[in-house]
């Protein structure tokens, strides 16, 4: 069991990790679909159990699931926005949710982090709850929730991520400023270390963003529209930058807004509305009855594209 | 279930705007004064000599209802006009005319009086139009405006010093003037105003006389009154004694550093034991005198609360006008003439 | 120091760490967009002065200023109650909050004045404050709260970065939210209750906006901002001591706002970051350099 490190200063996994992973992710989350069904039956935490218990007939032989939600319940004001949703996410996958405006996409990220108040339903992150699992999850905001007036540079807000290693009472020394910059570097943006973020475009902000996830060197990273609003370079180096970490073992999962690039750069999808559609793989989930049943009637119609 | 909602919620808001139409009518009609405003330290108590049966209330049918600003008016009247006259005074003791307002209440009292006696002369700087719109109805009086004016103080910048119930013989002219303006009101009783005025006045002048028997008693030197307040000029030109305030004339002014300082200075200099607070003024400008001539070596202490704009409570001695000078004179003397 | 008196001093001293404190703590509540809320929760502290005067019935300042704290948090809690229950949007909510609870303040305020001994209380030196009245206590209390400020700024320095920038990733490093918040309205409410003895409820937030305001214009940095806020605040309060020394009857709390506002001026036109004149003149720069680019173009263009 080695642990490698590149320039960056990042470890990468074991080299039986990933492989392995992205075998169990490939068969796994379609027995899935009817376990949730037979859950929703029985009472939250039975059906808790029961997912265990199937995971613990997975550890015997596969890897355990990094995140598991089940009967997951949420309101906005007065508006039901999540509603029984229960779904599992297996390691080393990367997984777009998809559905239309208010279905509680970003909702779901913020009550599974408990930023937003949860009515009933239970979360696991790697078979414990969210507050012992703290360091091993990314959580990369929407651009928007930040005001990018605020009197600090690239390098900053790179450091607050480490921020959790560095504890109180301690100032970032010159390691973790090189873990920074390395972050940066991975995605491209090291010539801007030093400047200030209101001076950022928006797709460099949401690289900046992107490389604090990367100094916090989660196991689970949960991103929020990272693409909106970002040129096509910027988009092609966070999603690039994305399954290099899948294929590093780790997992991610990306709130994303354009339903047309789902199949080119990710490997499994959620569909919610309200309640989870349907999760898998793309290739077999994502379909056009499936987006239609989420959607509701509501896109144009996408034609199937050919070979 | 939103539909509900809805409902109840307005339901809910219309209560509230139900019960808050309510309140305001309730609040606008309401006929009784609250007894904790105003007029606490009300007519003198009835507690002056000579006062029978009480001023307020137990008067005789008929009476003149007078109603005054400051109790110094209030208690010698109550006194001089004995049961011909029920007398009410609005600001009570610890009351602070220079910043009083007049309230819903207030109004109300002025309206049902039969005279109005104010001091004037700005010391009721809140009050003038409110005076102004009543004075168009019924008899409205400044008695401190009846007073000769080359007779009254003033100060650098021309400021009249109104605080001149502290001159006995300039506040037995006042008192006179609303004594003639009581007559003018019940001419049938004027022979009794006027022989209880001698009275009172007779017993003002032995006041007077006691006075300056004690402060005369007091080293030259150490005859300084250093107070919070520059209300006492009248009272340390009748008595010789060299007054001086922290702040101006009106407690409306903020107090500055360079008044504190010229303060200790002089205090300094004349070596003076002792300083006074008063009744309605704030006591940390006082405080931060006293530390500051501690500094320099000086301890003054506080000699002792006086009454300046105000008077004490009702029912006392120092809610007596006679009663009240009586008490600022023997503090001051026992303070000053005290050890050196 | 030479030429000045003991009292001068004291009250120089205590302008000074009061200045300081409030120019620290006003960096948070600018960043944390609730600049209003300094003045909210300044007006919202009266009532509480006057409640703790009226239940004991003498004047005593441990609980006055208890007092004070009290109805300044629950100006607060009012606050952030509209703010989750309702519509209303956060200004609107501390604009409310300001104006009723000072309101109810002027209320009791005109009620305990009619009181025998009412005017004794100091009460009214509350609302515009009495700086020149300072002693050697005062200082000391005022010194200590801006050391208090100063340690939980510095101990925490980068977690107060990190919440006023991203509270959202804050918590998800581990910071609580909840407990950054209350350190937060806590410091206010100190620095707000000890200062409104010396500036009065009406000028506290003044103190609290206007350094810090100041501050931005100069620097890209936080922590920088931070420390020339302190500075801004306590030069303000030097500044508007001394010059109220000059004159007779000079009020010294207004004097320290006035400095203040001359401070912020200056900065507005002369900052080095953000100021009027810097900016001018970098467009001049940057005109006059594409002009010259312009110029050496059409001169390559020519045959």
């Amino acid at each position: 069991m080695e642990t490698m490190r590149d320039a960056g200063g990042m470890e990468s996994l074991r080299a039986d990790g990933p492989a392995a992973a992205r075998q169990a992710s490939g068969a796994e989350p379609v027995r899935l679909a009817d376990g949730p069904a037979a859950a929703r039956q029985a009472s939250g935490t039975v059906a808790m159990r029961q997912s265990a218990g199937s995971a613990t007939a997975r550890r015997a032989g596969g890897p355990e699931p990094v995140l598991q939600v089940c009967g997951l319940h949420a309101a906005y004001r007065r508006n039901k926005v999540l509603e029984d949703v229960t779904f599992e996410v297996m390691p080393g996958t990367l997984t777009a949710i998809v559905g239309p405006n208010g279905a509680g996409k970003s909702t779901l990220l913020k009550t599974m982090l408990d930023l937003h108040p949860r009515l009933g339903g239970e979360v696991r992150f790697f078979g414990t709850a969210y507050r012992y699992a703290k360091l091993r999850v990314g959580y990369v905001p929407q651009r928007g929730s930040v005001d990018w007036d605020f009197p600090t540079d690239a390098l900053d807000v790179v450091l607050m991520g480490l921020y959790g290693r560095i504890g109180w009472l301690r100032r970032p020394g010159r390691r973790h400023r090189e873990l920074a910059l390395g972050a940066l570097a991975k995605m491209g943006m090291a010539e801007y270390a030093k400047r200030q973020i209101s001076e950022l475009s928006g797709g460099q902000q949401q690289r900046v963003f992107l490389a604090r996830a990367l100094a916090q060197d989660a196991d689970l990273y949960l991103l929020d529209e990272p693409l909106a609003g970002v040129d096509a370079a910027t988009e092609r180096a966070i999603m690039e930058m994305l399954q290099t970490l899948r294929a590093a073992g780790k997992t991610v999962m990306v709130v994303h807004h354009d339903l047309q690039t789902v199949e080119d750069w990710f490997d499994h999808v959620l569909l919610l509305n309200r309640t989870v559609i349907a999760h898998g793989p793309t290739a077999s989930v994502f379909t056009p009855e499936t987006v239609a049943r989420a959607y509701g009637g509501w896109l144009r119609r996408k034609e199937p594209v050919t070979g | 279930m939103d539909e509900a909602m809805t409902r109840r919620k307005k339901k809910t808001g219309r209560a509230f705007a139900l019960l808050a139409v309510l309140l305001l009518l309730s609040a606008c009609g309401s006929g009784t004064s609250g007894g904790a405003d105003g007029n606490a330290g009300g007519p003198g108590g009835g507690n002056g000599p000579g006062a029978a049966g009480g001023s307020d209330g137990g008067a005789g049918a008929g009476a003149i209802r007078v109603v005054t600003t400051i109790a110094q008016i209030a208690e010698p009247l109550s006194v001089i006009g004995g049961d011909r006259v029920r007398v009410e005074s609005l600001m009570g003791p610890g009351v602070d005319p220079h910043l009083y307002q007049a309230s819903q209440s207030d109004i109300r009292k002025l309206g049902e009086a039969d005279v109005i006696f104010y001091n004037g002369l700005h010391l009721e700087a809140n009050m003038l139009r409110a005076f102004e719109r009543i004075g168009q109805s019924r008899p409205v009086l400044a008695v401190g405006e009846a007073i000769a004016e080359d007779r009254l103080l003033a100060d650098e910048t021309g400021a009249v010093d109104p605080h001149v119930w502290f001159d006995i013989d300039l506040w037995k002219d006042a008192l006179g003037a609303a004594v003639e303006e009581l007559k003018k009101l019940s001419p049938d009783d004027a022979a009794f105003f006027e022989a209880n005025k001698r009275d009172y006045f007779a017993k003002l002048d032995e006041l007077k006389e006691e006075a300056v028997r004690k402060m005369a008693s007091i080293p030259e030197e150490r005859r300084v009154l250093v107070t919070a307040h520059d209300a006492f000029g009248y009272f340390g030109r009748m008595l010789d004694l060299e007054v001086v305030g922290l702040q101006g004339l009106s407690t409306e002014d903020e107090i500055g550093l360079g008044d504190i300082e010229r303060t200790i200075d002089l205090l300094v200099e004349r070596r003076v034991p002792a300083v006074f607070v008063e009744s309605s003024i704030n006591p940390k400008s006082i405080e931060a005198v006293i530390e500051g001539a501690k500094e320099r070596g000086l301890n003054v202490r506080l000699g002792g609360e006086l009454f300046s704009d105000a008077m004490g409570g009702a029912g006392t001695e120092e809610g007596t006008y006679i009663g009240m000078f009586r008490h600022n004179v023997d503090t001051i003397h026992e303070a000053l003439a005290g050890e050196g | 120091m030479i030429g000045l008196s003991h009292n001068a001093l004291w009250v120089l001293v205590s302008m000074l760490m009061l200045g300081t404190a409030a120019g620290l703590v006003g960096c948070f509540a600018y960043w944390k967009r609730q600049s209003l809320m300094s003045d909210a929760l300044a007006h919202a502290a009266l009532p509480g002065v006057v409640i703790g005067y009226a239940i004991l019935g003498f004047k005593s300042l441990p609980v006055m200023l208890l007092g004070a704290a009290a109805s300044a948090l629950a100006g607060a809690l009012a606050v952030s109650w509209i703010r989750s229950s309702s519509r209303v949007k956060e200004d609107t909510a501390m604009g409310i909050i300001l104006s009723v609870f000072f309101g109810l303040g002027i209320m009791l305020l005109a009620i305990v004045n009619r009181m025998p001994g009412g005017g004794q209380s100091g009460l009214n030196s509350f609302i515009f404050g009495q700086a020149a009245a300072m002693v050697r206590q005062d200082m000391r209390l005022m010194a200590a709260v801006a050391a208090v400020v100063l340690l939980v700024v510095l101990a925490s320095f980068k977690e107060w970065k990190l919440y006023l920038f991203d509270p959202a990733f804050a918590r998800g490093l581990g910071l609580s939210g909840r407990l950054m918040e209350a350190a937060w309205l806590a410091l206010l409410v100190v620095v707000i209750v000890i200062g409104i003895q010396a500036v009065g409820v009406i000028l506290m937030a003044a103190l609290l906006i206007i350094p810090a305001v100041s501050a931005r214009y100069w620097t890209n940095g936080f922590g920088r901002m931070l420390a020339l806020a302190a500075l801004f605040g306590g030069g303000a309060g030097v500044a508007g001591t001394c010059v109220s020394t000059l004159g007779d009857g000079w009020p010294t709390g207004p004097f320290i706002v006035i400095a203040a506002a001359g401070i912020f001026l200056l900065s507005l036109v002369f900052g080095a970051r953000k100021g009027l004149l810097v900016r001018a003149m970098q467009r001049r720069a940057q005109v006059r350099s594409l002009q010259a680019r312009t110029i050496r173009r059409e001169g390559e263009a020519l045959p």
